[in-house]
């Protein structure tokens, strides 16, 4: 009993991870005013390029920050479109998501001989998992905490953000330019400067997030590794009501979920595989109509300033 | 009202523009000439009768979810789960298709009007979480669709509905069928009239149905809901001004809802006219078949206008058609289509970048006139 449930809480952790980091960049973007319907397409390209350079370069970590960096570029582009040329922001964002993996399955055809998936990682190769041997094998401690580095990272990133936003002059900033941009403006916070930095990072975050898939849950990245992940954070994040802490108990609820379904997978018959895989979906759905009553997004969401 | 129309011209056509040539570059840079990869583009869209055909017939799903995402987002609300909804409507044409008995004439039109309501309620579910428990319509269709896929593939385990042997569905009975001509292709005078007539009987090869008829009236039909009904306008006053559309006394909750349930109906006969012309079954889904994702640009690039939402349908159901023959023959990789496609959606979302170019342009040539 104990067991299942150390398996359950370890898978959730496992699921979430991808989803914290991506969840959080659109927080950041979306505190900022500027709506990130792109962050699909950021972690696919991020997931790419860290799998490629950890493959060729034979260092995870090195290969985690590139995937960020990739999923940055794809921030910058969003960013021109939206903050510099007014652009509907859920539209770019779609565009996003068509150039990511667009650009990604080129590049792997590219570096892989003609192949839409990179070379898988030797283990020793993938992101670490500090606890590993630490507890004995497959006992409680060891199904919940054995997780890959990134899943610490998400967790600590998860309490700067919330410090950033919530008791430092750049969040109370950035937060001001999503809800009043002109007030903002006026007191003269450089609301441009401001969007464009929070949308890269939040790039930066996507990127991150499906690094995390990548280089440490699979070991390698191929076509349907995101499908879908970026819009289940985008939804975590709107449920946790843009904010970084209930964004995580959301990522995590998710997780949950997931958790539950992969372990009623194992001890039921196959005939309802497809009605527990749909466990993660409804219970959202189902939690969001009983706990969620209207929230509030930025105001000054998907609105543009003349500068 | 005409400079606008003028802006959005010029945007779209260098978004297109613009498009074709990150394509190129990117072909340019993989060693396959960009210019030899156009010409087969069109010609694999043009260059035989059957294939405008072909592309026509596979623009037809686009149509139904392009129309599906711009009615409501004519009311303000981005319609996502166009895509589970169109999922919905093709498992119930499959299944009303095999199961229920009818004479032709009756079922037909039987079948499209239980995918629409499928799709309806399917996207109705959305509209109420919306407008009684504020949840974003965001993130509930995104919800629905998996919803959507797992019900589909978990329907389609049991006996009666699956076909044995098979991963699909029992096929839909000739009265549901909407193929064109499918029986004078197998008829005796078909041989003559292949010698008599090679053009027409090389488009007809192409499995032309009545969808594409269907399509094209129901974005007639959009066309006049929106800028003729009461309905229509209302949920474009929704779209534009929800409070003010309150102070007048636009019942919004409802509007919201019912465009949602509309554009659940639309997507939901897309998958109608799918199952019935084209796949005549529906299938287990590994991934999401894009048919609603598709939908959204669709309806972008067509700036939610029924007409420029067929024209943008063929557009787009041409360059993914004509992709594949440019693949076949030169090699080129398919995700430059993608690319391709990105790089408009991304253009046209940003028309401010050429009124501004315009108007660098206009100045300039004052300046000359002054001096």
């Amino acid at each position: 009993m104990l067991i299942d449930i150390g398996f359950i809480l370890g898978t959730m952790f496992m699921y979430a991870t991808p989803l914290l980091y991506t969840a959080l960049g659109g927080a950041i973007s979306e505190n900022s005013g500027v709506v990130n319907i792109g962050l699909e397409g950021m972690m696919t390209i991020g997931a790419f390029s860290a799998a490629t350079t950890s493959y060729f370069l034979q260092n995870p970590w090195i290969g985690f920050i590139f995937g960020g960096f990739a999923g940055a570029l794809l921030g910058l582009v969003h960013a021109v479109a939206c903050v510099s040329y007014r652009a509907d922001n859920v539209v770019s964002g779609i565009a996003i998501n068509f150039l990511g993996p667009g650009i990604a399955l080129f590049l792997a055809r590219h570096f892989f001989g003609g192949t839409t998936h990179t070379k898988i990682l030797d283990l020793d190769k993938k992101m670490p998992r500090p606890f590993d041997g630490v507890f004995e094998q497959n006992s409680f401690f060891d199904l919940i905490l054995n997780q890959y580095a990134t899943m610490f990272i998400a967790l600590f990133l998860v309490f700067v953000v919330h410090f950033v936003f919530y008791y430092t002059r750049v969040g109370l900033r950035l937060r001001s330019v999503g809800e009043k941009p002109t007030a903002a403006r006026t007191v003269g916070i450089r609301v441009v400067l401001y969007r464009y930095g929070a949308v890269i990072v939040s790039g930066f975050f996507a990127g991150l997030g499906g690094s995390s898939l990548s280089i440490a849950i699979v070991s390698h990245f191929w076509h349907p590794l995101i499908s879908g992940q970026g819009f289940i954070a985008l939804a975590a994040m709107i449920f946790g009501k843009w904010k970084p802490i209930p964004t995580m108990f959301a990522c995590l609820m998710f997780g949950f979920s997931q958790g539950i379904a992969v372990f009623l997978g194992r001890v039921i018959p196959a005939t309802y595989t497809e009605l527990v895989s749909m466990i993660p979906y409804a219970l959202t759905l189902i939690v969001l109509v009983l706990f969620v009553r209207r929230s509030r997004a930025p105001s000054a969401l998907g609105g543009q300033v003349d500068e | 009202m005409k400079k606008r129309n003028l802006t959005r011209t010029i945007t779209l056509v260098s978004a297109i523009l613009l498009g074709f040539t990150a394509g190129g570059i990117f072909l340019f840079f993989s060693g396959y000439s960009p210019l030899r990869a156009l010409e087969k583009l069109f010609l694999g869209i043009f260059g035989r009768p059957r294939y405008v055909i072909w592309v026509m017939v596979r623009a037809v799903p686009l149509v139904l979810t392009g129309l599906s995402v711009a009615v409501a987002y004519k009311a303000g609300l981005f319609n996502i789960g166009a895509e589970g909804q169109f999922i919905i409507g093709a498992l119930v044409a499959a299944l009303v298709g095999y199961h229920v008995r009818l004479p032709m004439v009756l079922h037909i039109p039987f079948v499209f009007l239980c995918s629409m309501i499928g799709g309806a309620v399917f996207g109705g579910i959305a509209g109420i979480l919306k407008a009684r428990y504020g949840i974003q319509e965001v993130i509930s269709t995104i919800l629905l669709n998996w919803i959507a896929l797992y019900s589909n593939n978990f329907l389609l385990k049991f006996p009666g509905i699956k076909r044995p042997d098979s991963e699909a569905s029992f096929q839909v009975r000739e009265t549901a069928q909407i193929d064109l001509f499918a029986r004078f292709k197998t008829s005796d005078s078909w041989i003559p009239f292949q010698m008599e007539n090679p053009a027409i009987a090389d488009a007809l090869k192409a499995s032309l149905s009545m969808g594409v008829f269907v399509a094209i009236l129901a974005a007639i039909i959009v066309h006049y809901l929106l800028k003729r009904t009461t309905l229509g306008y209302q949920i474009r006053a929704v779209g534009f001004n929800e409070n003010a559309s309150r102070y007048q006394g636009i019942p919004v909750n409802w509007i919201k809802s019912g465009s949602l349930a509309i554009s659940g109906a639309l997507a939901g006969l897309g998958g109608s006219l799918h199952v019935l012309g084209v796949t005549k079954e529906v299938s287990r889904l590994a991934i999401m078949e894009g048919f609603g994702f598709d939908g959204i640009s669709v309806a972008l690039i067509g700036a939610s206008n029924p007409l420029g939402i067929l024209l943008s349908s063929f557009f787009f159901s041409g360059i993914r058609y004509g992709a594949v023959s440019v693949q076949r023959d030169l090699g080129t990789p398919t995700e430059i289509i993608n690319i391709t496609i990105g790089t408009i959606v991304f253009f046209v979302a940003i028309p401010y970048l050429f009124e501004r170019i315009m108007l660098a342009i206009k100045k300039r040539k004052e300046q000359k006139n002054a001096n």
